[in-house]
C-alpha cells in the first residue's frame, strides 16, 4: 500500500473506502426496494383496475337480467332498478377509467360508454312503447273491449232478424276470440296470435259490414258505431302489438347487440389487464432477482474489501503495536541491551518507535546514574563509617583520657593530703603553698569531670522516664544558692512527659543554674521559665534580667571552656557546650537572644515523643 | 579460731599511691594486716600459686580493675576457673563506678564492689568484717 502515507490516512482512506462501499450497497438496497415498492403498487393498481372491469361485466350482467325482468313484467319498481343500474355501471364505467390509463383501455372504455349509451337511449324507447303498450293493454284496450261488448249487446237486442243476431253474435265471438288472442300475444308474444286477432277481428269487421247494408237507420247509426269501435280496437291493438314487438325488437335485438359489444369490449378490457398484471408481475420478479443479486454481490464485495483492508492494516498495526508494546515492557523495567524495532518506518508508528528509541537512551543514562550514585552512596557509607569510628574513637578517647588524667591527680590530691597529715610542724607559708596546689588539683578535677560529662553527652542513650518538669524545675531551685532573692516565675502548666530524663535534667539545670549565676541584681531580679508546644518538640524558654551576653559571643559561648563576662562567678565554661552537645543529639535546637544588660534568653526544643527520637537514631545509626 | 587481726591481704593494685593510701588508712586503725601487693593480675595469680606461700588460708584480695597488663576482670576470669583458687575472697576497689564493671565484677561472684574515694570507710568494713567471718580453707575443697 502507500508507503508514505501516515497510518492515521491509511486507516482513514480504509475506512472511507469501506463506507463508500457499504453506502453504495445501501442505496443499491434501498432502489431495489423502492422498485419493488412501486411495481407492488402497480400491481395493486392492475389488480384494482381488472377488478373494476369485473364490475362492469358483472353489471353489465345484471343490466340485462333486470331488462328482461321489466319487458317482462313492465313494473315501475324494476324500470327504477335499470335505470339505477345503468347509472351506476357508467359511474363504474368511469372509475374503471380512471384505473386503467393506457390508451388501449382508455379507447376501449370509449367504446363501452358508447355503447352503453346507445343501450341507454334504447331502453328510453323501449320504456316509452312498453308503458304505451301497458296503458293500452291494460286500460284502453279493455276498456275498449268493454264498450264494444255492450254494444254488441245492445245492438244485438236491437235485432230483429234472426239471420243478424246470427251474424252478430259470431261478430261478437269473433271479437270476443280475437281479444283473447290479443290477450294471449301480449302474454306470450307470438306473431301468429297477433295475426290471429286481426284475422278475427277483420272478420268480425267484415260481419259487420255485411249487415250494415241490409239494415234499416235506427240500427245502422249504431253497427257504424260498433264497426268504428271495432276499427279502433284494431287500431290500438295494432298499436299496442306494434309497440310489443317494437320494444322486443329493441331489447332482443339492438339492445343485446350493444350489450353484447359491451361484453365484448369488457372481455378485452380484462384481457389487457390480465396481460399487463402478467408483465408486471414478471417485471416485479425479475427486478427483486437483479436487487437480491446485486445486494449478494455488493455484500461479498464489501466483505472482500473490508477483509483486505483490515487484515493489511492489521498487518501494518497490529504487529508493529505488539512489538513496540513488548518493548516497551521492557524498557518500563529499566532495562537497557532492548533492540527497539521499526525505527525506520515514516508513520506513527515509526514516531512511536523513535520514542522508545529516546525511551532506551534515557534508561541507559539513568542505569549510569544509578550506578554512580551507587557508588557515591557506598563511598557516603564508608565515609561515615568511617566517621563514626572516629566519633567513637574521639568519645572513648575523652573517656579514657579524663579517666586516667584523673588517676594521677588523685594522687598528687592524697599525697598533699598526707603531708599536711603527717606533719605538724609545718610552717605557715609551706601549708599555704600546700593549700595552693590542693586548689589547683580540685579546679583541674572539676575541669576533667567537666571533660568526661561532656563526652558523655555525646551518647544518646533512650531511657524513656516520666519527667514532671514543674517538679524538675521546683526541685532544681530548692538546691540552688539564691542570695538575692530572684525571683523565679513559671506555670504550673509545665508539661509532664515521657522522656531521657537525665540528658532533660541536665540541659534544664543548667540554665537555670547560669540564669541565676549570672544575674547580678541585687534586687528586683527576675528568672522566668515557660513552656510551649511547636509541632512534636517542646520549646523550653529561660529567661531572666541579668547582665546580659553582647551578641558577639552568642557563638563562643556554646563552645567548650568558653566563659564570658562576670569573671568573679564561678564556673568550667562547658556548661552550654554540653547543653548543646545534648539538645542537638535529640534533635532540638539551642538559641540564645540576649544583649548586654538587658538579660538573656535562652530557648532549646526537645521532642514530646522519644519515638521519633528512636527512629531518627536508628536511622542514624543505620545510615552512619 | 584464728587470730582475726593477722588477716592476709592480697592488695592487687599497681599504682603506688593508692598502695600508699590503703597502708596509711589500714596503719591508723591499728590493724595488724600482712599486706601482700600484686602490681598486675599476672603477679597477682603467681603469688598465689606459689607453692612456697604455705597458709591455712587464702588472702583477701582487695582487687583494683584498670591495671595494665592483665587487668581486674581478665585476672577474676582466670581466678574462677582455677579450681584451687576459685574459692577466694575479692573485694573490688576501683575509681570507675560503671555499670558495665560492677556487673562483670559481681558476675564472677566478688564479695562486694567498693569505689576508692572512701577508703576509710571501706578499711572500717574490713575491720567489721574480719573479726566476724569464717574464712574458707586454703587449696578449696577438693572434688572427690
Amino acid at each position: 500500500m502507500w508507503p508514505m502515507a501516515s497510518l492515521k490516512s491509511k486507516i482513514y482512506a480504509g475506512f472511507g473506502i469501506t463506507s463508500v462501499l457499504l453506502l453504495v450497497n445501501g442505496v443499491l438496497g434501498y432502489t431495489g426496494i423502492v422498485k419493488t415498492q412501486e411495481s407492488s403498487k402497480s400491481i395493486r393498481d392492475i389488480h384494482k383496475a381488472s377488478s373494476s372491469v369485473q364490475i362492469i361485466d358483472r353489471d353489465v350482467q345484471e343490466l340485462r337480467l333486470s331488462v328482461r325482468r321489466f319487458i317482462q313484467d313492465g313494473h315501475d319498481s324494476q324500470r327504477q332498478k335499470v335505470l339505477e343500474l345503468i347509472s351506476s355501471l357508467e359511474e363504474d364505467i368511469e372509475a374503471a377509467k380512471s384505473h386503467n390509463l393506457d390508451p388501449d383501455s382508455q379507447e376501449a372504455f370509449l367504446l363501452v360508454s358508447e355503447h352503453l349509451r346507445g343501450y341507454a337511449e334504447q331502453f328510453d324507447v323501449v320504456m316509452e312503447e312498453r308503458k304505451l303498450r301497458a296503458s293500452l293493454v291494460q286500460n284502453e284496450l279493455p276498456r275498449l273491449g268493454q264498450s264494444i261488448d255492450e254494444m254488441f249487446q245492445s245492438v244485438t237486442q236491437e235485432l230483429s232478424d234472426t239471420s243478424q243476431k246470427v251474424k252478430f253474435i259470431e261478430a261478437q265471438q269473433r271479437f270476443a276470440s280475437s281479444q283473447k288472442q290479443l290477450l294471449r300475444y301480449f302474454t306470450n308474444p307470438d306473431s301468429t296470435l297477433a295475426n290471429e286477432s286481426v284475422t278475427e277481428l277483420e272478420h268480425s269487421m267484415r260481419l259487420l259490414a255485411e249487415s250494415l247494408n241490409s239494415q234499416n237507420s235506427t240500427n245502422k247509426a249504431d253497427i257504424q258505431e260498433l264497426s268504428n269501435k271495432l276499427q279502433d280496437f284494431e287500431r290500438m291493438g295494432l298499436r299496442a302489438v306494434q309497440a310489443t314487438r317494437g320494444y322486443l325488437f329493441l331489447v332482443n335485438v339492438l339492445m343485446s347487440g350493444e350489450a353484447s359489444e359491451v361484453a365484448h369490449y369488457s372481455k378485452s378490457l380484462m384481457r389487457m389487464t390480465n396481460k399487463r398484471r402478467a408483465d408486471l408481475s414478471n417485471e416485479v420478479k425479475t427486478a427483486t432477482e437483479k436487487t437480491k443479486d446485486t445486494t449478494q454481490l455488493g455484500i461479498i464485495l464489501v466483505l472482500l474489501v473490508a477483509l483486505v483492508l483490515s487484515s493489511r492494516l492489521a498487518y501494518l498495526i497490529v504487529t508493529p503495536i505488539s512489538r513496540l508494546t513488548s518493548t516497551f515492557k521492557l524498557l518500563a523495567e529499566g532495562k537497557t541491551r532492548v533492540t527497539v524495532p521499526e525505527t525506520n518506518r515514516a508513520d506513527e508508528i515509526g514516531e512511536m518507535a523513535k520514542a522508545a528509541e529516546v525511551f532506551r537512551s534515557q534508561n541507559e543514562q539513568t542505569q549510569t546514574l544509578l550506578n554512580q550514585s551507587r557508588e557515591l552512596s557506598y563511598q557516603l557509607v564508608k565515609h561515615s563509617e568511617d566517621l563514626k569510628a572516629i566519633n567513637e574513637e574521639l568519645d572513648s578517647f575523652a573517656y579514657i583520657a579524663s579517666h586516667d588524667l584523673r588517676s594521677p591527680l588523685r594522687g598528687i590530691s592524697q599525697l598533699t593530703s598526707c603531708i599536711v597529715e603527717d606533719d605538724d610542724s609545718l610552717k605557715e607559708e609551706t601549708s599555704e603553698l600546700l593549700s595552693l596546689i590542693q586548689e589547683r588539683i580540685t579546679k583541674m578535677e572539676d575541669l576533667l569531670e567537666n571533660l568526661l560529662e561532656y563526652s558523655r553527652a555525646g551518647r544518646v542513650e533512650i531511657e524513656p522516664e516520666l519527667v514532671d518538669v514543674h517538679m524538675l524545675v521546683s526541685d532544681t531551685i530548692e538546691l540552688l544558692n539564691n542570695p538575692n532573692k530572684v525571683e523565679f516565675i513559671y506555670s504550673e502548666d509545665l508539661p509532664k512527659f515521657v522522656t531521657s530524663k537525665t540528658p532533660f535534667e541536665q540541659v534544664l539545670q543548667n540554665l537555670i543554674t547560669n540564669a541565676l549565676k549570672y544575674n547580678d541584681n541585687t534586687d528586683g531580679g527576675r528568672i522566668e521559665i515557660s513552656c510551649q508546644t511547636e509541632g512534636n518538640r517542646y520549646l523550653f524558654v529561660v529567661n531572666d534580667n541579668g547582665s546580659g551576653i553582647s551578641p558577639r559571643h552568642h557563638e563562643r559561648i556554646f563552645k567548650m571552656y568558653q566563659r564570658v563576662g562576670n569573671s568573679q562567678v564561678e564556673g568550667s565554661g562547658m556548661g552550654l557546650a554540653i547543653v548543646k552537645k545534648q539538645v542537638e543529639s535529640y534533635g532540638g535546637t539551642i538559641t540564645v537572644d540576649s544583649d548586654e544588660g538587658r538579660g538573656a534568653k535562652f530557648s532549646f526544643t526537645w521532642p514530646i515523643s522519644l519515638q521519633e527520637e528512636i527512629h531518627t537514631t536508628e536511622l542514624r545509626e543505620a545510615h552512619v | 579460731m584464728s587470730n582475726r587481726n593477722n588477716v592476709a591481704l592480697l592488695l592487687v593494685e599497681d599504682d603506688t599511691v593508692d598502695i600508699m593510701m590503703f597502708k596509711r588508712a589500714v596503719k591508723k586503725r591499728n590493724l595488724n594486716y600482712v599486706i601482700d601487693v600484686a602490681t598486675d593480675g599476672r603477679a597477682a595469680l603467681d603469688q598465689l600459686r606459689d607453692p612456697k606461700r604455705s597458709q591455712a588460708t587464702s588472702p583477701v584480695i582487695l582487687l583494683d580493675l584498670n591495671m595494665p597488663g592483665m587487668n581486674g576482670h581478665e585476672f577474676l576470669e582466670e581466678l574462677r576457673n582455677d579450681d584451687s583458687l576459685r574459692h577466694c575472697i575479692v573485694f573490688v576497689l576501683t575509681t570507675s563506678g560503671h555499670v558495665r564493671d560492677k556487673t562483670l565484677a559481681y558476675n564472677k561472684n566478688v564479695a562486694g564492689y567498693f569505689l576508692k574515694s572512701n577508703l576509710d570507710g571501706i578499711v572500717a568494713m574490713l575491720e567489721q568484717y574480719s573479726t566476724y567471718v569464717e574464712l574458707p580453707v586454703a587449696g578449696g575443697i577438693q572434688p572427690v
